[in-house]
């Protein structure tokens, strides 16, 4: 399971470097002359499908931002209750976010949705990613809650705290 | 409904389930979803994931990670050490000597980093330690990182004034131009107060270092002129209109690329780190403004932003009695929250009575921007302090107190841009090309 969580993150990551690409050859193709089409759309569309496929591993890595003033300052076997109805609550709505989103694409795809650019692109590709990365992290998040559950520390526990600090704010 | 009475029972079922320790985007969704079954018969399960996808395929955000990465590549090169060793030599002819190298520094690195604790620690895990070798008061060192490690929110690129823009829906490049002036005005107030205080107590004032010829100087200053170029590009650029947003981004990235290569920090681990840890940080946002967005459509199904919007027009308060209000509550929030959450939560209400008193938005959002700056080091959670906790090993009360002064400074510097708010909003209007501003 992990392997699926880091590989959604390492497509993430490649959606960005694209972002970057993309802008970069709009960039030189407007100096030399060239229009490049729809290049913005698309960098939109690899946005969106870095931030649903890097949902799950964020999760893990304890990146998702939350207040941590109760849990940090009551007993353990206190802050495990509330790990448990943070984490169920979480699963619930991801359940939901992915029930939502799978049936979202889905009409994209039987309504033959597309792109209002110049490249008229089926509106369910783009979109798939999002339903993808919401079905991962809901995964996650059952995974995360039975853990708990049956007593082990979730697995972000650690890394909360540092990255917290230094990449969030 | 009554609006109001609606709005506060929001508010306060949010905070309890923030204070539980839920995540911010999923408190967001939840009461949204709650809400939307409360307020009205539309399907959720259609609008939510519609209105999801349209808040983040949009490419205005996409400036975002760019700027992210930008600082993560920054932050793995020996920026910080070139900082202090091309800084210092000129710091040490002002009264107050090298705890200026601490402001400037940390004013030149938000100028290419967007975030606040990333700013205080990559400049402070630097020099800190050199400033304490040397006896320098440490109070003041670590007050003074402390502060101006929270203008990497203020001076572009900021992350938060994406956030801002995309969730207001103001133009980024403008508000980045915004961001300038007052962060000059905050480094200016910050080594006037470092002058004045060393004038004050010169018993507590390290001996000077021996003085460096002119041209040794000035040798000194070529290790941070890589850098100042990139910001020279990427600031520029989106003033001068050649570039948008994203565009100065990519920039931001291919110059970080170069910097690092030249340092000889570019390699595989490297790379690998700083694109992952720009994965996470932009997908952790980038859920929260969904989250946000779908919660602004239900509040405004709703209602609410309209019926608070005329609430405060029936009160008749004058802008400034509107700011005073807002400026409480959000150093109250920013006692528990972080600037992003404060912001996303809040923007879909607070925008329609913003704009009912005629109060210009590019400003409000530097306005924000100075109240999350000042809730940075503010305890309970200002992160900065944790920030600077963590590199000196001192208490929290401690760094606390260091920086108490600073603090009333910023207060003052916000005092500044509400009486004068050009000081905000001169630099976008003279901004080329108004036609590339988004």
């Amino acid at each position: 399971m992990r392997l699926i969580y880091q590989g959604g993150a390492v497509l993430a990551a490649i959606c960005l470097v694209l972002i970057a690409l993309l802008t970069l050859i709009q960039v030189v193709g407007r100096a030399i002359g060239l229009m490049i089409i729809d290049a913005g759309e698309i960098a939109g569309y690899a946005m969106a499908a870095s931030i649903f496929l890097a949902l799950a591993y964020t999760l893990r890595e304890g990146g998702h931002i939350r207040v941590g003033l109760l849990l940090s300052h009551v007993k353990p076997k206190f802050r495990r209750g509330l790990e448990i109805w943070c984490l169920g609550v979480f699963s619930l709505l991801a359940v939901f976010l992915a029930y939502s989103c799978i049936s979202f694409v889905h009409d994209s795809y039987t309504f033959a949705d597309v792109s209002t650019g110049m490249l008229v692109i089926p509106l369910w590709i783009p979109q798939f990613p999002m339903a993808l990365g919401m079905v991962l992290l809901a995964l996650a998040l059952i995974q995360e809650t039975v853990r708990v559950i049956q007593g082990n520390p979730p697995v972000y526990e650690t890394k909360e705290t540092q990255s917290f600090s230094i990449e969030q704010n | 409904m009554d609006p109001l009475l609606s709005s506060a029972v929001i508010a306060v079922v949010m905070l309890a389930l923030l204070a539980t320790g839920l995540w911010v985007a999923a408190s967001l969704m939840l009461v949204a979803i709650v809400s939307m079954f409360m307020f009205s018969n539309a399907a959720v399960h259609l609008v939510l994931p519609s209105t999801i996808w349209g808040s983040v395929s949009g490419w205005t955000l996409t400036a975002l990670p760019l700027f992210i990465w930008m600082g993560e590549i920054l932050f793995r090169t020996r920026l910080a050490s070139d900082l202090f060793n091309g800084l210092s030599p000129w710091m040490n002819l002002l009264p107050g000597r090298l705890v200026h190298v601490n402001v400037v520094g940390c004013g030149i690195f938000s100028a290419v980093s967007g975030s606040s604790a990333a700013t205080a620690a990559t400049v402070g895990r630097m020099s800190l330690p050199e400033l304490e070798r040397r006896g320098y008061d440490s109070r003041l060192s670590i007050g003074s990182i402390a502060a101006s490690g929270t203008l990497g929110l203020l001076i572009p690129p900021s992350i938060i004034l994406i956030v801002y823009g995309v969730s207001a829906n103001v133009s980024i490049a403008r508000l980045f131009l915004a961001g300038v002036m007052p962060g000059l005005m905050l480094i200016g107030l910050f080594m006037a107060y470092i002058m004045v205080w060393s004038w004050f107590n010169k018993s507590k004032m390290p001996p000077p270092e021996p003085p460096m010829p002119l041209w040794e100087r000035v040798k000194c200053l070529r290790l941070i002129l890589p850098v100042i170029g990139l910001i020279i590009a990427v600031i520029g650029s989106i003033y001068g209109g050649f570039a948008t947003a994203t565009e100065a981004a990519t920039l931001g990235v291919v110059g970080s690329f170069v910097i690092a290569a030249l340092s000889g920090s570019l390699n595989w681990e490297n790379f690998k780190g700083s694109l992952i840890g720009a994965t996470k940080t932009s997908c952790m946002i980038g859920f929260i403004i969904a989250a946000a967005a779908f919660l602004s459509v239900v509040m405004g199904y709703a209602g609410i932003p309209r019926g608070l919007a005329t609430w405060i027009g029936e009160m008749n308060l004058t802008a400034y009695e509107l700011i005073f209000a807002l400026l409480v509550l959000y150093l109250i929030l920013g006692c528990f929250l972080d600037g992003i959450s404060m912001i996303v939560l809040t923007t879909a209400v607070i925008m329609p009575m913003v704009e009912t008193v005629g109060i210009d938005l590019i400003w409000f959002g530097i306005f924000i921007v100075l109240v999350v700056e000042m809730a940075q080091i503010t305890p309970p959670v200002g992160f900065n302090l944790f920030v600077l906790q963590g590199l000196t090993g001192k208490s929290i009360l401690y760094v606390a107190k260091a920086v108490v002064p600073f603090f009333i400074l910023m207060c003052v510097g916000t005092l500044l841009i509400t009486v004068f708010p050009q000081i905000a909003t001169w630099l976008p209007e003279t901004m080329f090309s108004p036609a590339a501003s988004r």
